[in-house]
């Protein structure tokens, strides 16, 4: 029976960089930028406390100093979304409760407002409006007679008109 | 409203009443007026009205409808002739004017408004 392999991966997500591109991207001679964040960890340990920590048996001591620069960085970037996304949640909430305030407000406005429909109002506003003196069909109610006199009438007035 | 819409309003109530009287009121104002656009408004209305009495006020008359001096006016009442959906009323008034009538001038325009209806037909 044959053996299974897993090729070994490689991981190339934390490639060192060389001296040139370290000088070029520490532009901070305090801290180190690394990708926005300004690293809060002690990076220049003394030997002595290097060899203590290879003997202790904290796994975490054991971490170099690139391993500790990546987990402040990554500290770093989760605070950073962390207050990011409460702000947002914050907005979001704020949003909401004065959206239920404004409903809230509505209602009461609405259960306090008495709604009329004033038709007669409103069939005399349209009849006004529409209630035209020379519209043909108020004309054609309107005896021969009194037409032809208003006939007449605008007649002279059309005249006058094109006179001026 | 203006003035040249009332008239319009106005001829339009003529046009459509049924009291013969209308067309005399029509005739008296509108065909005898000096202003061109009201006798070509009136000339369209008489005809719409597709009477005898109408018709013949526009067709026979001289200086009226058809016959007006007016190439405006004469134009736009032969085109809404051409336009009537029911042209019988109007064959028979201009028969009459060319058999009837003693002015040629008057009985000639008749006959070539008679030819292009039939041809429009």
């Amino acid at each position: 029976m044959d053996k299974m392999k897993i090729s070994s991966t490689k991981f190339e997500l934390f490639k060192p960089l060389s001296k040139q591109e370290r000088q070029e991207v520490h532009s901070n001679p305090f801290g180190i930028n690394f990708k926005g964040n300004v690293l809060a960890a002690d990076v220049f340990e003394s030997s002595k406390t290097k060899e203590t920590n290879a003997t202790s048996s904290n796994p975490f001591a054991k971490m170099t100093n690139k391993s500790k620069m990546i987990a402040s960085a990554m500290v770093g970037s989760m605070n950073s979304f962390n207050e990011a996304f409460r702000s947002r949640i914050n907005s979001i909430i704020s949003f909401g409760r004065q959206i239920k305030d404004n409903i809230a407000n509505s209602w009461e406005y609405a259960k306090n407002t008495e709604i009329k429909l004033d038709f007669k109002g409103l069939t005399e506003s349209i009849a006004s409006k529409f209630n035209n003196q020379y519209s043909v069909n108020n004309l054609l109610k309107q005896p021969v007679d009194d037409i032809g006199a208003m006939f007449a009438t605008e007649l002279a007035a059309y005249k006058e008109s094109l006179k001026a | 409203m203006k003035t040249i819409n009332r008239i319009d309003n106005i001829i339009e109530a003529l046009c459509r009443h049924e009291d013969p009287k209308s067309i005399s009121i029509l005739e008296e104002i509108g065909t005898n007026s000096e202003i061109d656009e009201i006798r070509e408004k009136t000339a369209q209305a008489l005809i719409r009205k597709n009477t005898p009495e109408s018709l013949r006020l526009v067709v026979s008359s001289a200086g009226k409808g058809i016959n007006d001096l007016s190439a405006r006016v004469a134009m736009s009442a032969i085109n809404e002739i051409l336009g009537l959906n029911d042209k019988t009323e109007v064959l028979k008034v201009l028969e009459e004017t060319m058999n009837s009538e003693e002015k040629s001038e008057i009985k000639d325009t008749a006959r070539s408004v008679k030819a292009l209806i039939t041809y429009s037909m």
